[in-house]
């Protein structure tokens, strides 16, 4: 319970209008999806009260206040994941919705200076006007780029051509846990954003290290990013009418979606189109969510899903071409073409115009009796006829389609469709960032897995297809993570999705796969820090020395007692059957309330 | 929907996702950093609360019993517009009902007793006592025809009725629109007539800030007193009348006549060569698409389904549900009749159509939150400004009124306009400002 005194020193920071302790709007900061699965109830803690500052210093006052006054903290940008609050109430919630200006487009130096509430969406807009674009993270569009780049994850279907989120991290403002300024890279010295190395020694990997710390670091105030050219139009033509909007795909861009025999020869054409270094995006979707995202409602996705054959397009790739020029194009389309003729490729979409389409349909629908023998596919084939002769009659022909998945992958628009529509929620786990060949043996891994969790009516049977994964920088890395769906007013999936996921993170260690995208938070620690030179010593070790009163809520980031106490209750209470739920509670039941320094190892 | 609870909606506002696309334009939309806001509500407030999710979050508190009623929530519930906005753009993505669980809750916040507020009320004793929104009396509601040379459908059969409204029937400002509109279509040869003084409040305001009781009282009478006249359709020039008796109405009564608004009456007199344009307009024009003139003026299409799963967890309806996402809003009439007037260029505005940003003056927050009404104005007059048009046109009176007041606050030279204005000018009568 926040006091008065104190609530209303923080309406003289922010203005009283941008402060409340009003329970209807704190209640909307709690309610978080996945929420149900972390603390068993659709809302997180409800926090002690909300506060939206409009700039640093603010923020800094405001940091400085909780320290003075042991008051838990977090930061939140758009605030959409249960990461953004905290499973016990009382926290006070930053939300920097009022921190939303580009503050400088550098184009010559080729990136962008960021507050937290710049999304994806806005800085493509204007960096595309620029002919410049950026790297935007899966979760889609409408999420925050600093997020992304100093505190989570980072990837995204482009990455191939525009990196990965904290390799795109230059300089950056922060303030610290205790309150202090510190100005990140050239920043600190020269004033300068275009490195968020020295000089002296980087802390981007300190403030992030491997997932990041997901506002358990206190609070990022601007970042710059780094932008990549963009050889298109200065800003996309759009045609339809929501929910069906396509792009015009511009000249010498192109959008193919490639099928192919089998696991090997998606290895071999994702390596080689890499390494060819052509392609602006080279991403695997899993046929469920792609279908979800081609279609208006549910009821048209099962429509064509009851048709059986796309659970049989899984070993498929979709790419974009984007080049400067007619003869750059001419390179990129024919070094792409000779790798789908290597790899025994089919192409099943491609939005180069010409007689194409209709080849490439038959070509895909004989891919299919083959992959889905000859009765499946007829059996399939009318509810597939029946919907494609319906679309073609409203105009939507195979070209607008490509349309419709080149806009998606440019302007990263259709993720909420895709994994929120169909159940009501969705769990990602796996997709650790490794070689792509590796990502292919977590996929099936993945599947098999998640064929045991549909078969036991947990999760949404999408066909246990494996995850959604593309590269990063050119195929030097690569992800691949494994997506399932739930509904979370569903008790019954609640109560049993953590159990999929627990199944996931054994089967890394087990199979020496990559940790989880997501590993981050005591529970995932204390699976992985012992197979993974107790990296927790490390992690716990900088947050301590950042942070020591530990008031940076660190619920997804670490808590050293807890992921201590966790380690030795896998090892002592055989930890192969323990589950992630049971762990989530353990955790629950040992939280230190923030403020103390409980946790903290002895002196 | 009427009669519906927070219960009803309890899966819909479990499934939220939080994802906050209610806030921007469906993403693939967004065309700068500047017009990349589509809420009014949270544009001006910022606390989530007040976004189209937010308010589901609030009306599953308060389902669960986690919250309690309060000023503050109330503001919440009410600074918004029920524009709509939010519930396109969630349901570019999402099956979900955004917009008619914000209904719900102001519903429900009026079963409780603690609504409508305080500001509300007048407009709504108005509708009560006297058939109409502006607290005059019923004799005056037909003086805006009176030197009109038009029949009076209740005494003399005609095909399509002019359904003028409280504002253009009683607003001395707006009047004028309302007998241009008369003297248009029968230049055109259309068959019309008016009700004068016997025209009811469509009802609009009752439905919008939640007393459902009044607004299906208001409703019954409406459908009622138009299917005795035996017109084959009613025309409206009010966005909101024509929103509620084509989109609600069905929901309460079958009536036996087809709503159209004076844009797509137009649209058609200009296809069918019925109007011809001879004076040039010499200007450039930006277009309000009014919300209930576009957005959510889809036909409503009764579903009485349940929720089924299927594999396993697939959420569908049962009977098939048609979602209104916006998709066959009235769009393009109005631009087509625009596109027909010589000399007239049309410039857009970046957030237009579905998604277009609302004039801030609907579902009472004009006159409980005059502020929040004039920052919404404000934020459409600058859009309108930025692409260079001399004129704001619009086809509703309560978008003019609030965007003309959203100009002179800010100083701008912009001028706004009715869609029939221009018509009427090009076809040689009238004025322009
Ligand atoms: C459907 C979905 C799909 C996703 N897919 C991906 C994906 O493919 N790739 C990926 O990288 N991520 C993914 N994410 C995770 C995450 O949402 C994204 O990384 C996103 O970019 C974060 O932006 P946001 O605006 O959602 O951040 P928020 O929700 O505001 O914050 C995310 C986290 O960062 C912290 N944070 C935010 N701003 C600050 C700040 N200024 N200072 C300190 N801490 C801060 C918050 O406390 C929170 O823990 C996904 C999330 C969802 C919901
Ligand atoms: S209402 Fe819809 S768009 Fe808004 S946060 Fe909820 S799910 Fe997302
Ligand atoms: S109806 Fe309009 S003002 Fe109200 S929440 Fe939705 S978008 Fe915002």
């Amino acid at each position: 319970m926040l006091s008065d005194d104190v609530f209303l020193e923080l309406q003289g920071i922010v203005g009283a209008d941008n402060a409340t302790r009003e329970p209807a709007i704190l209640d909307t900061y709690a309610f978080q999806y996945i929420a149900e699965l972390i603390v068993g109830d659709n809302y997180m803690g409800r926090p002690c009260a909300v506060v939206m500052p409009g700039g640093t210093e603010e923020v800094q006052a405001i940091v400085r206040l909780c320290n003075r006054e042991s008051i838990p903290y977090k930061a939140i940008s758009t605030g959409w994941g249960a990461y953004g609050g905290s499973p016990a109430p009382g926290m006070l919630q930053l939300d920097l919705r009022r921190m939303n200006r580009i503050l400088q487009i550098d184009a010559d130096n080729m990136y962008a200076v960021v507050e937290p509430y710049v999304v994806g969406a806005t800085l493509q807009a204007e960096a595309m006007g620029l002919g410049l674009n950026c790297h935007i993270a899966g979760s889609g569009a409408n999420t925050s780029l600093l997020a992304s780049a100093t505190s989570v994850m980072g990837q995204g279907a482009t990455g191939v051509f525009t990196g990965f989120s904290n390799r795109n991290l230059l300089g950056f403002e922060w303030v610290m846990p205790d309150g202090e300024l510190l100005r990140v890279g050239c920043l600190q010295d020269s004033g300068e954003w275009f490195t968020g190395d020295g000089p002296g020694p980087s802390l981007r990997g300190v403030i992030r290290g491997f997932a990041g710390a997901f506002g358990g670091f206190g609070v990022f105030t601007k970042c710059a990013v780094k932008l990549y050219p963009w050889y298109g139009p200065r800003a996309l033509e759009l045609t339809g009418v929501s929910p069906d909007y396509e792009a015009t795909v511009p000249e010498n861009h192109a959008v193919y979606l490639i099928s192919f025999r089998g696991w090997q020869d998606m290895k071999d054409f994702g390596n080689m189109v890499g390494e060819a270094e052509i392609a602006f995006a080279l991403i695997h979707t899993p046929a469920a969510p792609a279908v979800v995202g081609v279609t208006r409602s549910n009821k048209e996705f099962h429509d064509l899903w009851k048709s059986g054959l796309f659970e049989h397009m899984k070993y498929s790739l979709e790419v974009v071409l984007t080049a400067g020029n007619a003869e750059e194009f001419t390179y990129q389309r024919d070094v792409l073409e000779d790798v789908i003729k290597w790899t025994g490729g089919k192409v099943a979409l491609c939005s180069i115009t010409g007689p194409r389409y209709y080849m490439d349909l038959a070509v895909a629908l004989s891919r299919l009796v083959r992959q889905a023998g000859i009765k499946k596919t007829l059996r399939g084939t009318p509810a597939l006829l029946t919907y494609m002769a319906t679309e073609w009659r409203n105009g939507r022909t195979p070209a607008l389609f490509a349309k419709a998945l080149y806009l998606g992958l440019i302007k990263q628009c259709l993720q909420a469709r895709c994994v929120f529509r169909p159940g009501g929620s969705f769990w990602t786990s796996m997709g650790g960032l490794t070689s792509w060949d590796c990502c292919i043996e977590n996929a099936i891994e993945g599947e098999r897995i998640k064929r045991g969790w549909i078969e036991k009516g947990i999760l949404m049977d999408d066909g246990a297809e494996q995850g959604w994964g593309m590269l990063y920088e050119s195929g030097a890395y690569a992800h691949c993570e494994e997506v399932a769906f739930y509904d979370q007013s569903d008790p019954v999936c609640v109560e049993g999705s953590m159990g999929y996921v627990t199944d996931t993170v054994k089967a890394t260690i087990d199979k020496h796969l990559a940790m989880s995208l997501n590993a981050t938070g005591d529970p995932f620690h204390a699976w992985y820090s012992p197979h993974v030179m107790n990296y927790h010593h490390h992690v716990a070790g900088i947050k301590e020395e950042f942070d020591p009163a530990n008031l940076s809520e660190a619920s997804t980031y670490i808590n050293r007692g807890i992921t201590e106490t966790l380690i030795k209750l896998i090892e002592e209470g055989g930890g192969e059957n323990l589950d992630f739920k049971d762990i989530l509670t353990l955790a629950d039941n040992e939280e230190a309330p923030a403020g103390t320094d409980a946790g903290r190892p002895a002196e | 929907m009427l009669g519906k609870t927070l219960e009803d909606y309890e899966k819909d506002m479990t499934r939220c996702a939080r994802c906050s696309l209610c806030k921007w334009p469906p993403l693939a939309q967004v065309k700068s950093i500047r017009y990349s806001q589509v809420c009014p509500a949270i544009s001006k407030y910022n606390f989530h609360s007040y976004s189209g999710g937010g308010k589901m979050i609030i009306g599953l508190s308060k389902l669960r019993g986690r919250v309690d009623y309060s000023e503050e929530m109330l503001n919440v519930i009410y600074r918004c517009s029920v524009c709509g906005a939010c519930d396109i753009s969630c349901k570019y993505s999402r099956d979900l009902e955004p917009l008619e669980i914000l209904h719900t809750l102001r519903a429900t916040c009026v079963k409780d007793g603690v609504a409508p507020l305080p500001a509300h009320r007048p407009i709504l004793d108005s509708m009560r006592n006297y058939d109409n929104v502006w607290q005059q009396p019923r004799k005056k509601k037909g003086s805006w025809a009176k030197k009109l040379d038009v029949k009076n459908a209740k005494e003399q059969p005609v095909d399509t009725l002019y359904f003028a409204g409280c504002t253009y029937s009683l607003r001395p400002e707006m009047q004028g629109i309302a007998r241009t509109t008369v003297e248009v279509l029968q230049s055109a040869g259309v068959d019309l007539g008016i009700l004068g003084e016997e025209e009811l409040c469509c009802g609009s305001p009752a439905y919008t800030i939640g007393d459902e009781e009044l607004f299906v009282e208001n409703a019954r009478k409406n459908i009622k007193a138009l299917n005795s006249l035996g017109v084959r359709r009613v025309v409206t020039s009010c966005a909101g009348c024509f929103g509620v008796l084509k989109t609600k109405y069905p929901l309460v009564e079958p009536a036996n006549f087809e709503v159209v608004n004076v844009t797509e009456l137009l649209a058609e007199l200009v296809e069918q060569g019925r109007l011809s344009f001879s004076r040039p307009l010499d200007r450039t024009i930006t277009y309000h698409d009014p919300c209930h003139l576009g957005r959510q003026s889809e036909t409503y299409k009764p579903w009485h389904g349940v929720e089924r799963k299927v594999l396993n967890h697939l959420v569908i309806q049962d009977p098939p549900k048609e979602f209104n996402r916006g998709t066959y809003g009235v769009y393009e009439a109005p631009r087509k009749v625009l596109a027909a007037l010589p000399g007239l260029e049309l410039t857009e505005m970046e957030r237009i159509r579905e998604f277009s940003f609302c004039c801030g003056s609907g579902g009472g927050a004009k006159s409980a939150f005059p502020e929040f009404a004039l920052a919404t104005a404000r934020e459409r007059v600058d859009e309108a400004e930025s692409t260079g048009a001399e004129m704001l046109v619009t086809a509703c009176p309560w978008c003019e009124s609030n965007l003309s007041e959203g100009i002179a606050d800010a100083g701008s030279r912009l001028k706004s306009a009715s869609i029939i204005e221009l018509v009427s000018y090009a076809l040689g009568g009238g004025e322009l400002s």
